[in-house]
Order: structure tokens, then C-alpha cells, then sequence
């Protein structure tokens, strides 16, 4: 009986320290060496938002897992220097055409698929499961997180920090100056009290999605020219039909085809965007659900859709 | 003559997977660059699907034969429900308060196991004290529903929270679909000793388990000790799930239907049986997660789904068949 108790006790305690101990095995930081160094670069090599740290060199086949670097990389990078596209962009109705000719990465889990690419670089932008990385990372591929995509307050930086990487930080810095400028100037001529009040909101299956402060929605609601009603809210909420009765915003900014899923929703007939001719404004969801350089657009449209045209808006 | 027959199908079935595994992916084994990382990624994955498989379905035969239950699971006890609950946490967790850089001294890529792990022990913990109170039957089956069920509404709570974030929430959601896809050796090393061990125990539990079959009074009039055999295959339970849904999340079926298929051709003696299951779970995962990954899909199928669509219908057939052949009356 002792014995028993012994045996099993020692044999579970064994495999559990055997299980923890592998666990703890030092995380190693620094990413796989690169290739072809730049003599003129300083060594110092560049972090990520994952405290990863990436070696300065000259990239020549670079792979894109985010939205937002699809397409700063258009904007920054050399076309034969891109490996491959998110599918988002590609699958675009309306930008997609920009990514024809290359192969497109449809899930960071498809490790193989993206090693089978022979990219020397990958960016991500922060994703959940940290393992698909880590499995890339030891593979010997570079992969530079860029963090959480939050909008202005983080495309921003990642613009900076994609122009450096492959070698275009004067390109990048023009960007980053036209791109805020052009953002800024989208609703510049409208007074602060002669803004509205505006929400997001999407609806699906009988539930309310918003996206409120911290994130690019409420600086696309910001930058067109919108109060935002769900300020004191942050990041992507759900909203019951009574918080959105209590905020009754003068504009609702959705998505194609929501028109309907909200204002005949029960008891959201009476807010006041939906009995007002043009307090639904829809968009694109291509361009909603856009953390980077398709904020522009979409604050252009709300713009134009609740205010008319007015001020000058040029593409960066 | 009939277990060497059936050993003999699965171990040809295992070398086929084996080999087949190792040839099939995304990546073309002809580009000599890639080769042996190529190799690594799945020798790695089809290590993870051989030991889930193992641990479900051994598992699963421990919990039915304690349970004198053929349709008694792993999900009985909770434990799949805490490893699951504790996963996905983790997976929030580590975005949330460590900004997916991992606690000091874990990889961020050793979270998600190491929270599966913490989650079946809570579960099993309490498990383990409340059977010290009761160690009845349905004192456990009601015990682990209700650990179930709480386990479960706090995972929801968990991947609500985690939808406020668009690839955060995918992240919890595909964890509990289930999927060996981004499997590595560190994985491996950390279920490893649990799966081995569980499944060395569940052998060792074999007799008792066999004798507990006939009734507890009849086992107790013949020595066996039925609180201790409880208590300690609870324990070796909660282990084996521990280790599997750390691997490769919660995968249904594989528990119920392995050991299922095996008794009409091998009896309902344990020690027989333990090796066998865990032979037979371990080539069932593995040649569902081939299929996931062969399937022609734009993304990989998950293969919790997978064992589901496979492992029910297969179940209706050998729950008819037992059905048919059993005495009416």
C-alpha cells in the first residue's frame, strides 16, 4: 500500500519536473544569422515588439504576414525584393490587383508553406499564438514583429521601422510626412462644434461590434471628421443594443451591407442615424477593417458621406 | 494468434504513416536548403500526433474501465475542460500581460503547454480533494461534470475576451479547434515524460482495473484496495490529458473510440489492452492529422474537427455492431 503510494507519487512528480524543466529552457532572443551584411550599415541590429532582435542586412526576399506591411511594402520596398502577400490584400476587390504575380501567405500555422517561399525576412504584425514564429525563428528565417496594429499610434512607427529595414528610411520618413499630413487635412476645414457624433458598429449574427479608442476605426471616425461616441470605450467592445441606444450617435460608420442588420434590429429603428438620410455611412470592408495606409481612404469617404467634399485630399 | 494480427496491421499502418508523414507537406524535400528543417518540422509534428493519439486513447480505456462505462471519456473528469481553460488563457495571458514576450524564463513558445499543464492540475486537484471526502462513482461523474461545465463558461469567458482582438481571438479559437501544425521538440519534451509516465502507470493500474470490472465489492473481497485504484487512475488520467491537449489541444473521440474498436478483437483484459491503445491512438491521430494537412483546403482543416467527422460516424458503427451482437432480452 505504501510502496503504492510511493511509486505513483515519485513517478508523477518525476514527469511533472521532467515537463516543467523543458519549459524553463532559456528563450534565446537573438534571430538567426543574416546574410550579406551592408559594410556601410552599423551593426547594431534592430528589435522588435517581441524584444527580438533582427540583423541589419540587405533583404532581397521579403515576406509579408500583415496587412499593414503588405502595402508599406509597395510603397517602400523594390518589387523583386517582395517574396510574397497576405491573401487579404491580394483577395482585395479593389487594391487587390497591386499583389498579382506573387504568392500570397494564407496562414503563419503553414510554416512549411512560408519556408517553402525561400524568404529571407518575414514581418508580422503581433499574433496571438506565438508558436508559428518561434517554429519560422528556428528554421533560420528572420521574423521582425511589428507589434499590435492600433492605429495611427502604431502605424506610424511601423512605418518607420519597415522603411529602415529594407534600406528606405529617407522614403519612409516622406511617407510617414504625407501620410499624417494628407489625415490631418481630411476634415480640417470643419469646426469642433460643428463635428457630429459617429460610432463604429458591425453586426453580426445578432451581436454589435465597435472599435473604439486605440485602434483605427476611431481615427478613421477622427480624422473624417466624426466625435467619437464611444470614446470612453477601448479597443474592439461589444456593444448591447442598450449601450448603443445611450450613445445614439448622429453616425453610424459600417460596413457594406449592415444598413439593415442595424436599424431593423429591434429597438434600434429609433436611434437617430437610422432616421437620418445619410447617418449609415457604409464602407468598403476592405477598408474598415485597414490598420494602415487605407485609413486615409476611409476617413476621405466618411468625410465626403456626412459632410460632402470640402477639404484636399491627396494620396500620399 | 489475433493480437499478433492486429499489432501486425498497426505497426505496418505506422511505418506507412510514418514515412507518408514524413514526405507530404507544403514544402518540396527536393530543395536541399530545406531539407532537413523540412524533416525536423514534421518529425516533430508526427512525434506530437503519436503521443496525443497514445495518451487519449489509453486515457480513455483507464476512465472506462474505471468507470465500468464504455461510453465514459476523458472530458468525464473535467480535465480536458481545465487544460483547454488553461491554454487559452495562457494564449491571452501572454499577450495581455506579457506583450508576447513570455513570463521570465519561459519561451513564449512553451506557454500555451505549460498552461494546458496548470489547468488539468487545478482541475485534477480538486478532483483529488474531493475525493478524499467521497470517493464513490457518481460523487466523481457528478464532480467532474460540474468541473466541466465551469471550466467550459470560463473558457468562453476567455475567448470573449480575446475577440476584442482580431488575431488574438483566432489564436484561441484555432488552440481549441486543435492542431499539431506549429508543433516543435520543446512541445515534445514537455509532454513527453507526462504521456510515458501515464501511460507506464496505466499499465501498472492494469489488474486492479481489471478486477474493479467485476464490481467494487468483488474487487475489494479479492484485495484490491478500490479507493486507492480510484485515486491514483484519476491522477494518471488528468496526467495523459494533460500531456495530450498541451500538444495538440482537445481532440473528441479518439478516447472513445480507440479502446472501443479494440475490445471485440482483444478482450477487456488491461494489461493487454494498454499497449495496443496506445499503438492504435497513436496511428488514428496521426493519420487524421496526415489527412488534415493532404486535404486540398486553403487552410489546413483542424483537426479536432477532423477526429469528429472521422470518429463519429465510426463510433455509430461499432456501437451498432455491439448492439447486434448483444443477447436481447
Amino acid at each position: 500500500m505504501r510502496a503504492v503510494t510511493s511509486w505513483n507519487v515519485a513517478a508523477f512528480v518525476a514527469a511533472l519536473a521532467l515537463s516543467t524543466s523543458a519549459a524553463w529552457t532559456p528563450h534565446e532572443q537573438a534571430a538567426p544569422a543574416a546574410t550579406e551584411t551592408h559594410a556601410a550599415e552599423p551593426a547594431a541590429p534592430w528589435t522588435d515588439h517581441a524584444g527580438v532582435t533582427l540583423p541589419r542586412a540587405h533583404y532581397v526576399r521579403i515576406a509579408s504576414a500583415s496587412l499593414v506591411t503588405d502595402h508599406l511594402l509597395l510603397e517602400l520596398c523594390e518589387p523583386e525584393r517582395i517574396a510574397a502577400f497576405t491573401h487579404y490584400s491580394a483577395d482585395e476587390r479593389a487594391r487587390g490587383y497591386r499583389f498579382h504575380g506573387k504568392p500570397t501567405i494564407h496562414d503563419t500555422k503553414n510554416v512549411e508553406a512560408i519556408l517553402a517561399l525561400h524568404p529571407d525576412l518575414l514581418f508580422v504584425s503581433s499574433i496571438g499564438d506565438p508558436r508559428p514564429v518561434a517554429r519560422l525563428r528556428e528554421a533560420g528565417l528572420p521574423v521582425y514583429d511589428l507589434g499590435e496594429m492600433r492605429g495611427l499610434s502604431t502605424f506610424v512607427p511601423n512605418i518607420r521601422e519597415v522603411a529602415a529595414i529594407v534600406g528606405a528610411p529617407e522614403r519612409g520618413e516622406r511617407l510617414v510626412q504625407s501620410f499624417v499630413a494628407s489625415m490631418k487635412a481630411v476634415a480640417a476645414d470643419i469646426p469642433r462644434a460643428m463635428r457630429k457624433r459617429g460610432m463604429f458598429l458591425s453586426a453580426y449574427g445578432g451581436h454589435f461590434f465597435g472599435g473604439a479608442t486605440g485602434t483605427s476605426y476611431h481615427d478613421v471616425l477622427a480624422f473624417g471628421g466624426l466625435m467619437d461616441a464611444a470614446s470612453s470605450y477601448r479597443d474592439w467592445p461589444d456593444f448591447s443594443s442598450e449601450q448603443i441606444l445611450a450613445m445614439d450617435p448622429e453616425v453610424i460608420v459600417t460596413e457594406d451591407e449592415m444598413r439593415p442588420r442595424i436599424c431593423e434590429h429591434a429597438g434600434l429603428g429609433g436611434l437617430r442615424a437610422c432616421s437620418t438620410l445619410g447617418g449609415i455611412v457604409e464602407l468598403d470592408r476592405e477598408l474598415t477593417v485597414d490598420p494602415g495606409l487605407g485609413m486615409l481612404e476611409a476617413a476621405q469617404r466618411v468625410r465626403r458621406a456626412v459632410y460632402g467634399d470640402g477639404a484636399a485630399t491627396g494620396a500620399p | 494468434m489475433r493480437a499478433a494480427l492486429v499489432y501486425g496491421v498497426l505497426l505496418v499502418a505506422l511505418v506507412g504513416l510514418v514515412l507518408a508523414s514524413l514526405l507530404v507537406g507544403a514544402g518540396d524535400l527536393h530543395d536541399l536548403g530545406l531539407r532537413s528543417t523540412l524533416l525536423t518540422l514534421r518529425a516533430s509534428r508526427l512525434g506530437a500526433a503519436l503521443l496525443v493519439g497514445a495518451a487519449l486513447a489509453v486515457a480513455g480505456l483507464v476512465i472506462q474501465g474505471l468507470f465500468r462505462n464504455p461510453l465514459a471519456d476523458t472530458s468525464v473528469l473535467g480535465t480536458s475542460a481545465g487544460a483547454t481553460l488553461g491554454g487559452s488563457a495562457a494564449v491571452l495571458g501572454l499577450e495581455l500581460l506579457f506583450a508576447g514576450r513570455g513570463p521570465r524564463g519561459i519561451s513564449p513558445d512553451a506557454v500555451l503547454p505549460v498552461g494546458c499543464l496548470l489547468g488539468a492540475l487545478v482541475a485534477l486537484a480538486i478532483i483529488l480533494v474531493l475525493l478524499q471526502r467521497a470517493g464513490d462513482l457518481l460523487s466523481i461523474i457528478l464532480t467532474g461534470f460540474l468541473l466541466s461545465s465551469l471550466f467550459l463558461s470560463l473558457g468562453s469567458l476567455v475567448t470573449s475576451l480575446a475577440q476584442e482582438r482580431w488575431e488574438l481571438g483566432r489564436a484561441v479559437v484555432s488552440f481549441t479547434l486543435g492542431g499539431l501544425s506549429a508543433t516543435g521538440p520543446l512541445h515534445l519534451a514537455l509532454a513527453a515524460p507526462l504521456v510515458i509516465a501515464g501511460i507506464g502507470a496505466a499499465w501498472f493500474w492494469a489488474k486492479p482495473l481489471d478486477l474493479l470490472l467485476s464490481g467494487d465489492e468483488e474487487a475489494a473481497s479479492l484485495g484490491v484496495n478500490v479507493a486507492e485504484v480510484r485515486r491514483y487512475c484519476v491522477l494518471w488520467i488528468a496526467v495523459l490529458t494533460a500531456g495530450a491537449v498541451s500538444l495538440g489541444g482537445n481532440l473528441a473521440f479518439v478516447g472513445l473510440l480507440v479502446p472501443h474498436a479494440l475490445r471485440p478483437l482483444l478482450g477487456v483484459e488491461h494489461r493487454r489492452l494498454v499497449p495496443v491503445t496506445a499503438l492504435a491512438g497513436a496511428v488514428f491521430v496521426a493519420a487524421c492529422d496526415l489527412l488534415a494537412r493532404s486535404l486540398p483546403a486553403r487552410g489546413e482543416i483542424p483537426l479536432g474537427v477532423l477526429t469528429g467527422l472521422l470518429g463519429a460516424p465510426a463510433f455509430l458503427v461499432i456501437l451498432a455492431r455491439l448492439q447486434k451482437g448483444a443477447p436481447h432480452g
